[in-house]
């Protein structure tokens, strides 16, 4: 039923774009509509209620995933959900449902307002601009009456005004959207109804809100979840999980007040024989004083990964003996090798040439018993440019021919092949041969947050959880200090910004690649990746906002501002990969880094397009499996307590029910 | 039994397995006499079965030579370099002191033992303890042996430099190297330089002698069934050569008003057709005769397979003179369908790529996928993608898969009845009509009905297996895996719908490699005729074993690896389905007793067409297939079987929860009645070859092959993990007693 409809829809956008062969993929759909994705969705029963099940989950209505599985699921699976709540939303007509703290400032509605899609063709209706979103709701004809449009402000990176005056033709004057999140969405206006000027001044005021002196909405929003995720991360807690403090490596509140480091947290890791002075010389001597400090440790082995910047060496070659001996702290601190690896992630280029901005890296003369190895990744701006390309090539439309020599030429794949290489280097070196790693790149912030995360991902099964990844993400890169406000731009109009990367997306995507080569190894699914990175963008909530901990604490985001991790958390279900085995884990997970295991991430970089849906998940289907071998497991019990009941009635005992059961 | 022992030195291992990755920082070439206590517990296996011993005696006298040991410091032990042999196999030529490299450490470590010649296959015999990781173990074929058949080509390397072989006057020098290419991608290096002088080249000669012979008859399959006794019940009863197979099959489809011909019989009509086919009702006898020779290769248009609304698909060549094309039969045609739907003709040849353009983008794809060594491996990372997209495979998978979608949707949706037509009608017609019938009728999704299917529109209907894969000597221009296409293309579908087939794709890739084991008939010939004249000459056919008989080269419990725990899923949606637990209990070992049922009539439902997007974006490499050997490639632990695992595990307990369901006394086991038996499928194992490392199964990307490559001892150790997937330690007991 569902596939037909997707079909159908494939059909309409490659053979014709007709109204009319689209409007029968308008119908009856309703589980479809959630899985085709929750902002162009087809709005009946069932869709609402798998937009937001319970009180507790605008789920589908602020997260703008789509292909998420767990909403997909019918079948037995929803048999046994029994708690299935009807929707809170408050919906009057065409209005848009709002969240807690959402309000549509002046009233603004456009009707008469033309969506062009590009897979489905033109769909008029009204459009309207809230604090958080833009909510386009199709009327015209009663087929496409069922659309709506729901994008979060936050993903927009640019507005346009398409067409002047002059304009003539159909649909050629209008507004035009381009998002973070790999589509760009048009609006056709009537110049006649003078409805552009408004939208596009409402669009540009809460869109780029820092830039107009508003809120971010994060601060606005009102929802009230039953689990708090600022308190999934606990530094001391982190620490004492990994087995820290050791007789090597200490707990310090030296950097409390930011002074020591301003881009990094209150609290670090650092070698038990290091003195606050060392502390200090050294972080003299790092780029903007992100000093060597503990980020993993083996629980055996006592080896290590630590994270620090570049070392500032300079065109004279500067050295600090501090530094140096800080260093041979570090290997000293795991007795089992006589070595260090320094991984510094740039290539041997880059590197060199930093020593002109006063940077560098540690000379192999200097440091004793390290070995130095660049791992050749390249910066932020070639990073974008690649995105760039990328979206290219899977927006909106495919070039089936050409499709494999189109996506290597963005090199996006490379770089993400590149990335996990470096970070099974870090993994292999602990794990293998037991010795503990430097990791660097210019600042340590990008990419050393991506090999050092990814690396924690591979070696410990902690981090392949639900929590623990939170975890893994607000310690390696919101504690310290990877510049989210900068790299996405939050609220910010500079779209040009040469500061914004897709870095943080580039190790989510590393992070998917290793959960599709090894699919039991995980506990969360690919919509939680998914749900994380639509509220990397969303400023819905106060996860990602802000560069450093030290703002966070000024602006005082966990008392003013909901964690992504309460919404998820609260709605687990919904994240949990169904083929997830707790027992006899997987200890260290060693992917392959080649093309041949390597895969775009389609159901993220094109999942606007309703043709690059998958037909048939079969991750879907493991649960259905499981849904039947829960609802059997359900019935046996029931049976049985069914015929010991009636036997002890009878006391006829019978003696193969009593008899244990044989496996 | 008295089989001939002679001493033999054994040779240690003077190369052992070096860790090469971890040589850079430890010390390189440490010798290593792993073995030196296991001798007498790992001796080559050849008792392990004991039906072959009986006949292996006569045939296995002084074949043995005492192997010199190269460096003299090894002990003197007795042991016999013997490979399993099956009836009817006779050794030819036989090399000692061999060295089989492994491919992926640059010919840097090896393993030695003797290499054999025989008529079946080229077998390397050895007293070391290898790592092994394969999980399905062939009976017909040891894991270092490499049926004749399988062997695509030979070549030397000289001086570093591959040079192919093709017949002994391209041998050139002493033999040191020679690689062996195999059909399935597999890559075998040899060194010969601890052999005696002549030994190398005649073995050589019996290779290239023996691995692609002239005629049919030499083929191994018929010293095979020779000896042994070939089952009378085949698991596909059905062979779809005689009247009844062809009546029995309009029945199922429900298309009972059309007539099965038998015109053709002793191929005088046409000599590529059995000699029973479907025709309209109202084409008679005559008819045939008078309108076949206005076709290509008198290939008469037979009806291939129809809906219960009786609209259907008709197989054609093309027709010498389209002037003059047959009225009468086109209206005979309109007249056998329904009034009101269509007749349309749609011309492969125009749509889907040529033999040609499969072969030339198969050996593309095949440079692809067999790197020479590991540095060549690399090499490819940085155009990998735009190489595979060159060879075009891709898009020939998705031209074929649009056109059966566009012709099923035809027959599903508008009720059309489809003509097929290509110039031969004997290639893409196979892979087309297949597809068509796949994505329709849900009996050829499952084992059974998709083995009826292939042994319809491949087997029976004459595509020329003999020619496309070169089994024979044959042109080089006439090869063309037109079959493993259709295998991909089924893939593809299975990707796209997880649930909806019964079989895996362990089951096709063993498909594929079964169509390189000169056992068996079924795919040994170009078309049926010369099945009867080749057999009728000197053997009975009947005599020939089946493909389709796995029995004989997999175990019970290897077997359920072709089983798909997901099928359950799509029985569950459609009641009139078989339920696959029953299915897996009764196994598919025992499938072969089951009488070919057509009882089981297409379902009135019209919802059974599979739609999948046959866009080129949507296609990926058949990893499993193509990769399988190339241990860079394979994620230690992870990949696709282990979800497939995964599910197994539940499938079964799903078998014992149906069990024990029933197990519960009257009157409760009434309300759930559902057959369940034995089933603790993933529950044991038995296999014990010797040389190899049987506590070391671990579940790689490639499962159940494996390649024996640098992870497995780099990564034995560190990856203890995947433990949990094997498949004989299941952890759902505890978990069913809470």
């Amino acid at each position: 039923m569902e596939k037909s409809r997707s079909a159908e829809l494939l059909e309409s956008n490659t053979a014709s774009r007709s109204r009319h062969a689209s409007s029968d993929s308008l119908g009856e759909s309703e589980s479809k509509s959630s899985s085709l994705n929750s902002k162009l969705g087809v709005e009946s029963g069932g869709s609402r209620s798998s937009r937001s099940k319970g009180s507790n989950s605008p789920s589908k209505s602020l997260c703008s995933t789509s292909s998420s599985a767990s909403t997909d699921l019918h079948l037995q699976v929803q048999e046994l959900k029994t708690k299935q709540k009807e929707s809170q939303s408050v919906h009057r007509g065409d209005e848009p449902p709002l969240l807690p703290g959402e309000v549509i400032p002046g009233n603004l509605r456009a009707r008469d307002v033309t969506y062009l899609c590009p897979y489905i063709g033109p769909v008029r209706g009204t459009l309207y601009v809230t604090n958080y979103k833009l909510y386009f709701k199709a009327s015209g004809s009663e087929r496409d009456s069922a659309y709506f449009c729901d994008v979060p402000l936050g993903v927009v990176s640019r507005i346009e005004k398409v067409g002047g005056a002059t304009s003539r033709g159909e649909n050629s004057y209008g507004i035009e959207l381009f998002c973070k999140d790999m589509r760009n969405l048009r609006f056709a206006h009537k110049q006649e109804n003078h409805s552009r000027r408004d939208v596009f001044e409402k669009l540009q005021q809460y869109a780029f809100p820092v830039s107009n002196k508003l809120p971010i909405f994060a601060f606005e929003f009102q929802e009230k979840y039953p689990v708090n995720g600022w308190t999934v991360y606990e530094p001391i807690a982190e620490y004492k999980r990994q087995g820290l403090p050791t007789e090597s490596w200490k707990i310090t509140k030296i950097n409390e007040n930011y002074e020591l480091c301003d881009t990094y947290p209150a609290i670090l890791a650092v070698p038990a024989a290091a003195t606050d002075d060392d502390l200090r010389s050294v972080a003299n001597f790092r780029s903007r004083g992100r000093i060597p400090v503990l980020s993993w440790i083996h629980p055996e082995s006592q080896a290590t990964i630590t994270r620090c910047s570049q070392p500032q060496v300079g065109v004279s070659g500067k050295r600090s003996k501090d530094d140096e001996r800080y260093i041979q702290m570090i290997m000293d601190a795991n007795a089992q090798s006589h070595k260090i690896f320094i991984m510094d992630a740039r290539p041997s280029v880059n590197a060199v040439a930093n020593k002109a901005k006063g940077g560098g890296y540690e000379s192999e003369d200097a440091y004793q018993n390290a070995e130095l190895v660049f791992l050749d990744i390249h910066n932020i701006h070639v990073m974008r440019e690649s995105l760039r390309k990328l979206k290219e090539v899977c927006f909106p439309s495919i070039d089936e021919y050409r499709w494999l020599s189109n996506l290597e030429a963005t090199h996006w794949l490379e770089h993400v092949r590149c990335i996990l290489a470096g970070a099974l280097r870090v993994a292999d070196k602990v794990e293998s041969n037991k010795t503990s790693v430097v990791v660097h790149c210019s600042d340590g912030w990008d990419r050393t947050a991506q090999l050092t995360s990814l690396a924690m991902l591979m070696l410990d099964p902690h981090y392949r959880t639900i929590k623990g990844f939170e975890v893994l993400i607000e310690k390696e890169w919101i504690s310290f200090g990877h510049k989210f406000a900068q790299r996405i731009g939050h609220g910010d109009d500079k779209h040009s910004d040469a500061d914004r990367s897709p870095v943080f997306l580039q190790f989510i995507d590393c992070a998917w690649q290793i959960t599709q080569q090894f699919p039991n190894a995980f506990e969360f699914n690919e919509h939680f990746l998914i749900t994380i990175l639509d509220h990397l963008y969303s400023c819905l909530f106060g996860t990602f906002l802000y560069n450093t901990e030290q703002q966070r604490v000024k602006e005082d985001v966990k008392n003013k501002t909901v964690s992504l991790w309460s919404f998820i958390n609260s709605n687990i279900e919904d994240f949990t990969n169904p083929l997830y085995t707790t027992y006899r884990q997987q200890h260290v997970l060693f992917p392959v880094a080649s093309m041949r295991r390597l895969q775009l991430w389609k159901s993220y970089y094109c999942r606007w397009n309703p043709r690059m849906r998958t037909q048939e998940p079969i991750l879907m289907r493991s649960r259905e499996l499981l849904a039947l071998r829960d609802q059997l497991r359900m019935r046996y019990e029931d049976l049985k307590k069914e015929v010991e009941a009636k036997n002890t009635r009878n006391i006829g005992p019978t003696p193969r029910v009593s008899s244990p059961i044989q496996v | 039994m008295n089989i001939q022992k002679k001493k033999v030195t054994e040779n240690q291992t003077f190369k052992s397995y070096v860790n090469f990755e971890s040589g850079q920082e430890s010390k390189v070439n440490t010798t290593t006499n792993t073995n030196d206590t296991g001798i007498s517990t790992c001796r080559p296996s050849t008792s392990s079965s004991t039906d072959e011993n009986d006949f292996s005696d006569d045939m296995y006298l002084g074949n043995l030579s005492v192997i010199l040991p190269p460096n003299g410091k090894n002990r003197e032990d007795i042991v016999d370099l013997q490979p399993k042999l099956l009836p009817g196999e006779a050794i030819v030529r036989q090399a000692n002191n061999v060295l089989k490299f492994n491919n992926m450490s640059n010919h840097k470590t090896g393993i030695s033992g003797a290499l054999i010649c025989t008529n079946f296959k080229l077998s390397f015999v050895t007293l070391e303890d290898y790592p092994s990781n394969l999980r399905l173990r062939n009976l017909l074929l040891q894991e270092n042996d490499i049926c004749l058949m399988n062997i695509e080509s030979v070549y030397q390397v000289v001086n570093g430099r591959r040079k192919k072989v093709v017949s002994p006057v391209n041998i050139s020098g002493a033999v040191e190297v020679v690689e062996i290419h195999c059909k399935d991608l597999r890559v075998y290096t040899f060194s010969f330089k601890f052999c005696s002088r002549s030994e190398p080249k005649d073995l050589l000669y019996a290779i290239l002698h023996h691995h692609c012979p002239s005629l049919a008859q030499l083929l191994f399959a018929f010293d095979y069934c020779g000896v042994k006794e070939v089952k009378s019940v085949h698991p596909t009863s059905s062979k779809y050569t005689m009247i009844q197979d062809w009546e029995m099959e309009l029945k199922r489809c429900g298309c009972s008003s059309w007539r099965v011909s038998l015109w053709n019989e002793s191929f005088n009509v046409c000599d590529s057709l059995p000699e029973a086919f479907v025709v309209p009702p109202e084409i008679f006898g005559k008819d045939v005769s008078k309108l076949s020779p206005l076709y290509n290769g008198q290939r008469f248009p037979i009806w291939s397979w129809g809906m219960p609304h009786g609209n259907v698909l008709i197989r054609s060549s093309a027709v010498y003179d389209p002037q003059n094309l047959s009225r009468k039969l086109t209206e005979a045609i309109k007249k056998a369908i329904p009034q009101h739907g269509g007749l349309h003709f749609l011309n492969l040849d125009n749509v889907c790529p040529s033999v040609r353009d499969i072969q030339s983008s198969y050996s593309k794809l095949q440079e692809i996928c067999k790197p020479e060594n590991v540095h060549s491996y690399w090499k490819l990372e940085s155009t990998y993608l735009s190489s595979i997209e060159s060879t075009h495979w891709f898009h020939h998978l998705s031209a074929c898969l649009n056109i059966s979608l566009k012709i099923a949707e035809c027959m599903s949706i508008r009720k059309d009845s489809v003509v097929i037509t290509e110039l031969g009608g004997r290639d893409l017609s196979c892979v087309i009509s297949s597809l068509v019938q796949i994505l329709l009728d849900p009996f050829c999704r499952t084992q059974h009905g998709f083995e009826c299917l292939v042994q319809k529109e491949w087997v029976a209907l004459g595509h020329p297996f003999q020619e496309r894969l070169g089994q024979i000597k044959v042109e080089e221009v006439h090869q063309s895996p037109v079959f493993l296409l259709f295998l991909d293309c089924m893939w593809q579908i299975l990707q796209q719908f997880p649930s909806k087939f019964e079989f895996t794709e362990t089951y096709l890739t063993n498909l594929w490699d079964t169509v390189h084991i000169s056992c068996f008939g079924t795919f040994l010939f170009n078309c049926h005729r010369e099945r009867i004249n080749v057999c009728s000459k000197q053997y009975d056919s009947r005599r020939l074993h089946s493909s389709w008989d796995w029995s004989l080269q997999f175990t019970k419990q290897d077997m359920i690896l072709f089983k798909n725990p997901l099928y359950i899923l799509s029985a569950q949606e459609n009641e009139n389905h078989p339920r696959p637990w029953s299915l897996a209990c009764d196994g598919p070992w025992n499938s072969r007793n089951r009488p070919f049922t057509p009882a089981k009539k297409m379902e009135e439902k019209e919802n059974t067409l599979l739609e999948l997007d046959p866009s080129v974006t949507r296609m990926q490499l058949w990893t499993q297939c193509y990769l399988r050997w190339v241990p860079m490639a394979q994620v230690v632990g992870g990949g696709l079987p282990v979800v497939y695992l995964q599910n197994a595990v539940i499938w079964d307990e799903i078998c014992t929860l149906e069990k024990l369901l029933l197990s519960l006394p009257e009157p409760a086991n009434l309300r759930y009645r559902r057959v369940a038996s034995d089933n603790n499928l993933f529950r044991s194992e038995g296999d014990n070859s010797c040389g190899v490392k049987h506590d070391s199964h671990i579940v790689t990307s490639a499962f159940p092959y494996s390649p024996i490559g640098p992870f497995d001892c780099q990564h034995f150790h560190r990856v203890p993990s995947s433990s949990c997937l094997l498949v004989d330690v299941v952890g759902t007991d505890q978990e069913l007693d809470e």
